[in-house]
């Protein structure tokens, strides 16, 4: 068995050229395939951690995926809204331990604008029940001599290049929906006095201001459109009733987690305005069952790639058999056994597999490695555990290698039956 | 050594005989040479000696052992412990270097590895007696030219010391001065590690240093009946 690897090694090292295209052909599949499945569970885990020790978000019926993807995400329209005196209500109730009130409508170039009160930099957790964190300044005071203040996540920060101090304005509704001048904010200016450490979560794409802060810049707005002739000094502003009406959802943290469901009836059976709870958790798996459809089409892909990456290896090993007729028949002559000359191509076969498949896994990581920060930060994508390869990739090494020893069967029962035939003379 | 018996043999179980041959002895230390023209069936007639092909009916035994006897793996142990063979050329695999192409049968039979003591000082040994300089055994094997590569394919034939050493004409790629040369080499080793060998060619100018002489088309039935 030594001497045969020995022998297979130099043989398969004699035919370095071809070999090596095959390997490369191999070595791009397992990346393409251990890359993918990475970012498949990396971007699932993610969704998951973009928030953690909320229990229930409650809001207008609307149904729970489009709640969760508006409340966390910040995507997509709100519904109707919640009202301020529905919140107060549930803030009320036993089980509740605190209620943290979110309002989204307005944007920053094209970032998600998120009106909230000062305990959301304390209360809100993420991941695995991480709490937010400042990398420069503070929160917004919620007083109204800081009222125009704004804290922003880090992407935000790092993209536009803010730091505390920096004034911004805000736009009424999403960026594409913005008329140049009749649908701005630009009258009340905010100043930066937070950025956020980054969290790969949708925080870190976020604006934050205070609830009385929105209602200080919709005060002459009325329907979604300014009022013509009405103009309110930034100051003037501060003399209004700034109380928040409504909201567009309250994220729920509860004393015991089994009160859960009791919660949920008792918003489902509110009765001064129409309410619904959700389960962060259920709701998310809800989400994974709608991409869990173009997630599979992409494994097939790249399982397909693997698939046409052995089958070459099949066909270069089998195509250079016939020039190899004259080098089975001297192993033959000198004492090899067609079981030897099987051993001796399912061997190479193996190698080139193992080879390949090594190179790929490590290109694959280097890959993941380098590309880390980038996928943090742009898509919120964490890699779980650094760039170490997941324990779903190692097995999908395993199985390209398998499957490689297996193709290499073809040719090397191939060339056991060609041995068997031709003896020491090869009839060509 | 070698005994044969009614030996008849087809490559297809409805296909045409190719040999039939009665009877045929060789005697322990023998050198036989087989002569006959292209085509007449001394290849196949090798590989039935080397058990690598099984006859169609009667019986090929070589030291008293029937091929036809022993499993496919039991066949390839036996002709690996006790035959050596040379091929007419590309007898050598060519990423090897010459000193592990004689090396190679040690590799794959611990009765000649044993025979053979010492596997490379033999090899060396044996490389030196054909005639080849020390600084070619480190290079691979086809960096040589076909003269030297028979000289390494014999070498190796005789690596420790097979009781049989079979050629398929070896010198039918060399020209007139080598051939001398390599069967002088080929006949005076043969007789010193006591192999019997089987000499196949079509060229009958070699017969001359060979004691015994056999006409496969006279021997061989099958031939006439056609």
């Amino acid at each position: 068995m030594k001497a045969l690897l020995a022998i297979a090694a130099r043989s398969a090292w004699n035919r370095r050229l071809t070999l090596s295209l095959v390997a490369l052909c191999i070595a791009l599949a397992t990346g393409l395939l251990l890359t993918l499945e990475r970012l498949r569970s990396d971007v699932r885990t993610s969704f998951s951690q973009a928030v953690s020790g909320t229990d229930l978000v409650v809001g207008p019926r609307m149904g729970s995926l489009p709640l969760m993807l508006h409340a966390v995400f910040h995507l997509g329209a709100g519904g109707n809204g919640m009202r301020m005196d529905s919140v107060r209500a549930l803030s009320q109730q036993r089980a509740v331990a605190w209620t943290l009130p979110v309002a989204l409508g307005d944007s920053h170039r094209g970032r998600p604008v998120l009106g909230t009160t000062p305990e959301y930099f304390t209360r809100f957790q993420y991941g695995e029940r991480q709490p937010l964190r400042f990398s420069q300044g503070r929160a917004f005071a919620g007083t109204l001599d800081g009222l125009y203040e704004a804290v922003v996540g880090a992407e935000v920060a790092e993209h536009l290049g803010y730091r505390p101090g920096q004034a911004i304005t805000l736009q009424h509704g999403g960026d594409e929906l913005r008329h140049e001048h009749e649908a701005g904010h630009d009258d009340k200016p905010f100043t930066i006095v937070g950025v956020l450490a980054p969290t790969g979560t949708p925080v870190d794409r976020t604006v934050h201001v205070s609830l009385p802060a929105l209602q200080a810049i919709h005060l002459e707005w009325q329907g979604g459109a300014p009022l013509p002739g009405v103009h309110i000094a930034p100051e003037q502003a501060r003399k209004f009733d700034l109380e928040p009406k409504q909201v567009s959802a309250v994220l729920v943290g509860l004393k015991v987690r089994a009160a859960a469901f009791a919660v949920q009836r008792w918003v489902a059976e509110y009765e001064a305005e129409p309410l619904m709870a959700v389960l962060p958790g259920l709701a998310l798996d809800e989400l994974w069952q709608v991409l869990g459809a173009a997630e599979r089409a992409l494994q097939a892909m790249s399982a397909l790639v693997a698939a046409v990456s052995l089958a070459s290896l099949v066909a270069v090993v089998l195509a250079g058999l016939n020039e190899r007729r004259r080098e089975l028949a001297v192993l033959r002559a000198v004492g090899a056994g067609p079981r030897h000359v099987l051993g001796l191509l399912t061997i190479e076969a193996a190698l080139v597999t193992l080879a390949g498949s090594l190179l790929g896994a490590v290109v694959a990581t280097a890959a993941l490695a380098l590309a880390a920060p980038w996928l943090q930060a742009r898509w919120g994508i964490a890699l779980q555990g650094g760039w170490w390869p997941s324990s779903g990739q190692a097995l999908l090494w395993a199985a390209v290698v398998l499957a490689g020893m297996l193709a290499g069967l073809i040719p090397g029962l191939r060339a056991y039956r060609l041995s068997l035939a031709d003896g020491l003379s090869p009839r060509s | 050594m070698i005994d044969v018996q009614d030996l008849r043999f087809a490559w297809h179980r409805a296909g045409p005989e190719v040999l039939r041959i009665p009877a045929l002895h060789i005697a322990a230390g023998e050198a036989v040479f087989v002569h006959g023209p292209s085509g007449c069936g001394k290849s196949t007639l090798l590989g039935l000696l080397a058990g690598v092909l099984l006859p169609t009916a009667g019986d090929v035994a070589l030291l008293g052992q029937s091929w036809a006897g022993l499993s496919g793996a039991a066949r390839d142990r036996l002709r690996a412990d006790h035959v050596g063979y040379l091929f007419q050329q590309f007898n050598l695999l060519p990423y090897l270097s010459v000193l592990d192409n004689v090396r190679l049968p040690c590799r794959f039979s611990a009765r000649r590895a044993q025979r053979a003591g010492d596997v490379t000082a033999r090899a060396q040994e044996l490389l030196a007696a054909m005639a080849l300089p020390a600084d070619h055994w480190g290079r691979r094997a086809d960096a040589l030219s076909v003269g030297q590569q028979q000289r390494v394919a014999a070498a190796r034939a005789l690596i420790g010391a097979p009781e049989l050493v079979i050629a398929d004409e070896p010198t039918s790629a060399l020209d007139a001065a080598l051939r001398d040369g390599f069967m002088a080499l080929l006949l005076r080793h043969c007789a010193a590690a006591g192999s019997t060998l089987v000499f196949v060619s079509h060229d009958e100018r070699l017969a001359a240093p060979f004691a015994r002489r056999i006409s496969l088309p006279e021997l061989n039935l099958a031939a006439a009946a056609r």
